[in-house]
């Protein structure tokens, strides 16, 4: 066959100026970490690729959520805790209120001082608020105050109707936090879920201020006490309901851990590099390129003409 | 006619000598792009008859031919159009490729980091801090679409120029061939067998350099000129007069670009070459991608608003438009010509799932609409009473009648990428609530932050999902425009090959050409010195 002489040295020259593109590819792509530069070398592994960045982010949103209920309903469980704590010292001093041995006028007066005290302490739980300054039992007006002590006048005569003392001024909706991609937690519990709601007159403090009231009076009676039990029973539900949701917020944390490593892994599977394969390819690369070069000197210098 | 002996011998020289000048232009020209061997041609000059006998007068020159292959020529053209399709819309491709790929040039970062900032508001809709992240995100996310967008129309107007030099070269390269027919024509035709061999050179070059920019077809004439074709036959070169190709903006589109010859569109007369491959990057890869970066970004902005202002902000009042599209929401461009007539056209929330990556054209004739989706071509179904009508997630509507035939180009996703705006500035203007007055209420943007996981757009696909589809569909649009380049660069050499072997100069040939015609040369001198030592004897015999 004939050959020209200018062609196959161009020929020589496209090849090596070929190889040593896809050697600068393979280099950039050791360099980078990265299987593909560009979508175009794979493009269902492209989509795929951006598709399991986007539900690692998405996931990862929602461990932040879930911390962020957490340290919410830690925060509640305490408040509750100290509330449980209150009404079982109120429940005590009640029962020693009620019994009729050794109960003086005096007595009952220093245990209704104590109940008063309790009282406000426990308002004051009522009225907790965390770090953001939110009131945690205020629902979703969470910058209202949801618990108030309504001053009685002290100059009102006795015979008046005595004034709702306690209102619920929060909402009765409580937000609820996205933790999974199906799955929603309430971050908290409503005030009057919690504390009983002033409308019906059966919150804690009404319970507790109409109790005190009686020990002024000198007739405790049971069936008020009963009602600062059952206030002991309310909380005692919402407290378990908090271990629930952090159960709950556990057992989806660690569902989204699973999740994130296992598209991670599948990202990782598809996007990232083997470097040894990459290496053995940049080696054998740069061979070929060498013997390239090597053999176009050789063979340019053969010509007809040095023999004339 | 130089006869006897010393004629006989010095026809030999002439014709060596002749040669061996072939065969030195020959080398001269091993590196010269396009050129072709050339062989000297020989032939025995007519014998003379005497006394009985017919005595051999020696050698001559007929002709300097070059070696040419029509179907090698022919095969270079092709490939160089082929080739120059394959490279217009690779290059321009692996533009956009990478552009859209890039997590930090394309949308996938932005639209991330703007849910993750709503799902920020969402778990503390009473933070300011949060609800000014989502603001600044808001306007980073519009700020994005933005910045893709004119890196589109970047793309876009470098195509055009792409496609501006093309026809300069094409009309550049057709004066050339036609002033070259001119004159190897009039040296052609006084008869004769001498070919203009340089001049048949060029010219092929030139046809081959055409040909990467258009592909033609050509066609011999008896004079040695040449006519070239395009298309079905639209002749862009006949003998010495020459077609002129144009670049104007469409009549129909203002914003497309059309290519006349002699006044008349010839945009889908070539199916080859660098314009083809410039037209083809546009038609197949920019507006597509163009529209689909638009679905997202009209998605997005529609589904946030509606939403939005559905909700209540931290002050107590409805929530307004998050996300806003200037001049307009859907452009609806008026054609050069139209009589008139006004057309207006919105998104429509209910349907927005059914909107498509797509133009349309409204054409009214005899008092009734026609709506065709530019996409696929297809006639889309219009009510018996014509407009107002809502067609695949969009309300058209008719402000004023056009007076006589009319068309409008509606593009509810072409511009929507570039015209989008986030215009909430005020973080307690975003409504997290859907109540009144309770503030702590992120029921509204717990909602707003789902949006990202659902199905809203069309084919049931979700926002970061109908973006990834615009993602893979210019992947593999680069990973078939990267195969096809390198087929075609394998034709290409191919061609070249065949013609370098075919018509390509050997330096170890020529030289071999150069002993051969030395000898003979050296041998002719020689019968000149016998001749002359012979007539010597003669002269001695005599003396």
């Amino acid at each position: 066959m004939r050959i020209s002489t200018a062609y196959p040295q161009q020929f020589n020259i496209n090849s090596m100026a070929n190889q040593q593109a896809q050697l600068t590819n393979t280099q950039a792509k050791i360099s980078s970490g990265q299987k593909y530069l560009t979508p175009s070398e794979n493009p269902s592994a492209a989509a795929y690729s951006l598709s399991f960045k986007e539900s690692i982010a998405l996931t990862e949103q929602y461990q932040e959520n879930i911390a962020a209920a957490n340290q919410r309903l830690g925060l509640e469980e305490t408040a509750l805790a100290n509330v449980s704590d209150t009404i079982q010292r109120l429940q005590e001093l009640g029962l020693q209120g009620v019994s009729d041995s050794g109960n003086s006028t005096i007595s009952r007066n220093a245990i209704a001082s104590e109940f008063d005290q309790l009282n406000d302490h426990l308002i004051s739980l009522a009225n907790t608020r965390n770090a953001n300054g939110e009131y945690i039992f205020a629902g979703n007006k969470s910058t209202t105050m949801p618990y108030s002590k309504i001053a009685v006048d002290p100059n009102a005569p006795a015979t008046d109707a005595p004034l709702p003392a306690f209102a619920y001024a929060g909402s009765s909706m409580q937000r609820a936090i996205q933790v999974g991609m199906f799955r929603t937690i309430t971050d908290g519990d409503v005030g009057s879920a919690v504390f009983g709601s002033t409308e019906e007159g059966e919150s804690v403090f009404d319970a507790i201020k109409n109790f005190t009231a009686e020990l002024r009076a000198d007739k405790p009676t049971l069936e008020t006490l009963k009602k600062i039990d059952d206030a002991l029973v309310r909380v005692t539900i919402v407290h378990a309901s908090i271990g629930a949701r952090q159960n709950a917020l556990d057992r989806q944390k660690a569902t989204n851990d699973d999740f994130i490593i296992n598209t991670k892994t599948a990202l990782s599977n598809i996007a990232d590099l083997d470097m040894a394969d990459a290496i053995t390819k940049l080696n054998s690369q740069q061979n070929s390129l060498q013997a390239a070069q090597q053999s176009f000197a050789k063979v340019q210098g053969m010509s007809l003409f040095k023999f004339l | 006619m130089p006869s006897g002996i010393l004629g006989t011998a010095l026809t030999g020289l002439m014709a060596f000598q002749r040669s061996m000048q072939t065969t030195s232009n020959n080398v001269a020209n091993v590196n010269t792009d396009g050129y072709s061997r050339q062989d000297t041609n020989l032939t025995t000059n007519p014998s003379s008859y005497s006394a009985g006998n017919f005595v051999g007068n020696g050698v001559d020159v007929t002709s300097i031919t070059r070696n040419y292959d029509q179907f090698i020529n022919n095969n270079i053209r092709s490939s160089a159009s082929s080739l120059g399709d394959a490279n217009a819309f690779q290059a321009m491709t692996a533009q956009v490729d990478n552009l859209l790929a890039n997590p930090e040039s394309g949308m996938s970062n932005a639209i991330k980091s703007f849910f993750n900032s709503v799902n920020g508001v969402s778990s503390d809709p009473t933070s300011l801090p949060a609800r000014q992240v989502m603001v600044s995100e808001a306007k980073t996310l519009s700020t994005q679409f933005n910045i893709v967008s004119s890196r589109l129309d970047t793309f876009r107007a470098q195509n055009n120029a792409k496609m501006q030099d093309s026809i300069d070269k094409i009309n550049s390269f057709t004066q050339n061939i036609a002033d070259l027919n001119v004159k190897i024509a009039s040296l052609t035709s006084g008869g004769g067998t001498q070919s203009p061999n340089e001049l048949l050179d060029q010219r092929d070059s030139m046809l081959a350099q055409l040909a990467e920019h258009i592909d033609v077809a050509t066609l011999a004439r008896p004079d040695g000129s040449i006519d070239v074709f395009i298309g079905q036959g639209q002749a862009l070169i006949s003998g010495d007069a020459r077609s002129k190709l144009e670049l104007t903006n469409s009549t129909t589109d203002i914003m497309q670009k059309t290519v006349l010859m002699n006044g008349y569109d010839v945009s889908s007369q070539f199916s080859s070459g660098a314009l083809t491959g410039a037209i083809k990057f546009r038609d197949q890869v920019l507006d597509p991608a163009q529209q689909q970066l638009g679905l997202v970004a009209a998605g997005i902005g529609q589904a946030f608003n509606d939403l939005h202002t559905q909700g209540i902000d931290l002050n107590g009042a409805t929530g307004k438009a998050m996300f806003t599209f200037e001049p307009e929401q859907i452009p609806v461009f008026s054609s050069i010509g139209n009589a008139g007539g006004y057309i207006k056209a919105t998104f429509d929330s209910a349907t927005l799932n059914q909107m498509q990556a797509s133009d349309y054209r409204l054409d009214y004739a005899a008092g009734s609409y026609t709506l065709t989706r530019l996409s696929d071509n297809v006639k889309v179904m219009l009510p018996t009473g014509g407009l107002p009508t809502t067609v695949d997630g969009i309300n058209i509507t008719q402000v004023a009648p056009p007076a006589g035939t009319s068309s409008f180009i509606i593009r509810p996703t072409y511009l929507a990428a570039r015209n989008i705006n986030a215009v909430i500035t005020d973080p307690r203007a975003i409504a997290a609530a859907t109540t009144s007055g309770d503030v702590g209420d992120n029921s509204n943007a717990l909602a707003l932050a789902n949006l990202e996981s659902q199905g809203l757009l069309f084919g049931g696909n979700t926002l970061a999902q109908t973006y990834q589809v615009l993602v893979a569909k210019v992947g593999s649009s680069a990973n078939a425009a990267n195969v096809s380049l390198s087929a075609q660069k394998a034709l290409n050499n191919q061609a070249i090959e065949a013609r370098a072997s075919f018509a390509g100069v050997n330096l170890d040939e020529e030289a071999a050409n150069l002993i051969k015609f030395q000898n003979a040369y050296q041998a002719s001198s020689q019968v000149i010195a016998i001749s002359r030592s012979l007539f010597d004897s003669l002269l001695g015999a005599i003396r």
